[in-house]
């Protein structure tokens, strides 16, 4: 299964490249820190208007992380010229960008499986009691915005004002993931029963597929030298 | 210097294409402000609809020919096709911005407010984002031909992205606030279609027209650029007997 | 002909024809604007088919305008008018609503005899959205077609590069 096989040397190689430098994650982890405190000062809140605003501003905060891991997994191709070796290599564009995919999944989901506990601490949570399908929400969302992101990282590190243009081009795009994720976030933090806001990780899923498999077709045009 | 023959076949068919635009607009203006009546609930505001409605309506055929264009130019690589491209999503980013604010002139007398978070306006406020993102990108790129690659690339992804768009914000808005402010109780009167056809068709002529003026004259800046030197592309070669 | 004159040509047309239209609808709706406030006409009492604005006061409706036949005051902003409706069904019909009634001033009763009524037409945002929506369109198209005319223009008269 020589696609698989190459999906899984490039997640190898990100998360080995990372686990090495450790600069993506901490710089990630350190950043979403920063925005979640400035957002708790910003609003001096009990824990009823919490509820309210919480689901929104995790998200925020995610989405802007998630910039700065997506933008780095392909800029730290460039030195060395990686990205001409990546695209020269005789192995399909679409393994490539799976890979890619699933690295960028797998930094953005740990940094917010980390912040996940300071955020209980610092807007004085209850413990959710649906912890798994907040996860799940926190997955399907997390692969929505790496599908998009992961596309336009890839377009925008070989232009000019790329740290400026891949938030201009993604945030728009994501503009659904982020409403579903963030209903249903409001819905598992709130402790709402499932079926309130199932529909939402119903259509984050859909979104996901959706999403991918465009961002697949058209990574292979991106990638064209 | 020869030129493209999608460029001389415009140059013969555009001053039909304007002047039919012209006559559309003269006559659907005459009949929307003077001879329809004014509406049963709305009264005269419903005159903005003549305008409001036919902008949107073009706008959003404005996405359409730019993503059927986007796929057109991947797949043939014909640089006029590109610049036919770049020409609409300029067009079509003016036709969202005016439509966005007629309606939200026209919000003002009808809901007493000038933007509400309504699931039409919002995914307008979106498309209008990604068409700027679009043209901020073409600024971006000095190699023409990686140009029109990714601006393609992001005007497909934008117009699948663009139904998820509206129907997760329509979901969104009718869960915050069911049987919210909405048009579709409204319904066309006979008098109201004349007008409202006759603007439709054209805007429609004119965005066309719009489109053919544009595509010469971003084509005429490449072919320009090649005759005087200045760009190196192996697409608009002097003497290329394309 | 010089084609940018030629360009010049076609837009003065249209811009004539722009200019027609909006005289002309100018010209109908100058009668629809002439109108009196409630105050004016209990002082002035002013003879022949009149248009009255103001507001429905609350609680003083009497009778149902949806069959044709309706009483209230209508409120000014120093007085009030009372008014008698016997015509078409109506529905706009609402306290605190503002109209516009159209009838004649029956000094004898004392009451404004309406036979008709219109809720207050907004020209000033009829006629913001049609400029909103197309001044900017016909200045983009007229500064495409001039560009567009001076390019080849400058397509004719400009020499072909050369190499050294």
């Amino acid at each position: 299964m020589a696609p698989f096989k190459t999906i899984r040397w490039i997640v190898w190689k990100d998360v080995v490249i990372e686990l090495r430098s450790r600069e993506t994650l901490a710089s990630m982890a350190f950043f979403a820190l920063i925005v979640l405190l400035i957002f708790s000062f910003s609003f001096s809140m009990d824990q009823r208007a919490a509820h309210e605003v919480i689901a929104g501003i995790i998200w925020v905060a995610f989405a802007f992380t998630g910039m700065i891991g997506l933008g780095k997994s392909f800029s730290a191709e460039l030195p060395h010229d990686c990205l001409d070796a990546l695209r020269m290599a005789p192995v399909s564009r679409g393994a490539i960008y799976l890979g890619k995919v699933a690295a960028n999944v797998a930094f953005l989901f740990a940094v917010e499986i980390l912040l996940f506990p300071m955020l209980v601490i610092l807007f004085n949570l209850d413990v959710v009691e649906d912890l798994s399908l907040l996860l799940v929400t926190f997955f399907l969302a997390t692969v929505g915005l790496a599908a998009v992101g992961t596309l336009f990282a890839a377009l925008t590190v070989q232009i000019r004002a790329r740290e400026v243009m891949l938030p201009i081009l993604l945030l728009p795009m994501v503009v659904p993931v982020m409403i579903a994720a963030v209903e249903a976030t409001k819905g598992a933090l709130n402790g709402d029963p499932p079926s309130l806001y199932g529909p939402w990780l119903e259509l984050l899923a859909i979104f996901d597929v959706v999403l991918t498999i465009a961002s697949f077709w058209l990574f292979d045009v991106v990638m064209d030298a | 210097m020869t030129i493209h023959r999608v460029i001389r076949g415009v140059q013969r068919y555009q001053g039909w294409v304007g002047g039919g635009a012209a006559l559309c607009l003269l006559a659907g203006l005459y009949l929307g402000l003077l001879g329809s009546p004014p509406d049963y609930v709305q009264g005269e505001v419903v005159r903005i609809m003549y305008i409001h409605v036919p902008l949107a309506h073009t706008a959003l055929l404005g996405y359409t020919v730019l993503a059927g264009g986007s796929v057109w130019y991947l797949w043939k690589r014909d640089p006029v096709v590109d610049n036919m491209c770049h020409a609409v999503a300029a067009i079509s980013a003016c036709f969202t911005a005016l439509a966005t604010a007629t309606g939200m002139i026209w919000g003002k007398p009808t809901w007493d407010a000038w933007w509400t978070w309504d699931a039409r306006l919002t995914s307008f406020a979106v498309l209008l984002l990604i068409l700027l993102g679009y043209l901020m990108l073409r600024t971006m790129i000095d190699d023409p031909d990686k140009e029109a690659r990714y601006a393609a690339v992001l005007a497909i992804l934008g117009f699948v992205d663009l139904p998820i768009v509206h129907f997760s914000v329509e979901w969104w808005r009718t869960l915050h606030q069911p049987q919210s402010i909405s048009l579709r109780g409204v319904s066309i009167a006979s008098g109201m279609l004349a007008p409202l056809v006759l603007m439709s068709l054209g805007m429609s002529l004119l965005f066309s027209y719009m489109l053919m003026i544009r595509t010469q004259l971003l084509y005429l800046h490449r072919l320009l650029d090649a005759k005087k030197g200045r760009l190196l592309s192996r697409f608009h070669a002097p003497n290329a007997d394309s | 002909m010089n084609p940018l004159r030629l360009l010049y040509l076609r837009w003065s047309v249209v811009l004539v024809a722009v200019m027609g239209l909006a005289a002309l609808t100018a010209q109908h709706y100058r009668d629809h604007l002439a109108g009196f406030v409630p105050q004016e006409v209990t002082r002035e009492a002013p003879a022949g088919d009149i248009r009255v604005a103001g507001m429905v006061q609350r609680g003083t409706v009497t009778g149902n305008a949806r069959a044709g036949h309706a009483a209230f005051q209508l409120m000014g902003r120093e007085a009030s008018l009372p008014v008698v409706y016997e015509g078409p069904p109506q529905d706009n019909l609402r306290a605190f609503k503002t109209l516009v009634v159209i009838g004649a001033w029956d000094a004898s009763a004392g009451v404004f005899r309406a036979r008709e009524i219109g809720i207050v037409p907004n020209y000033g945002f009829v006629a913001g959205a049609y400029l909103v929506g197309l001044l900017p369109l016909a200045l983009l198209v007229f500064a495409m077609s001039r560009r567009v005319n001076l390019l080849y223009e400058d397509m004719k008269t400009s020499a072909l590069y050369q190499e050294d």
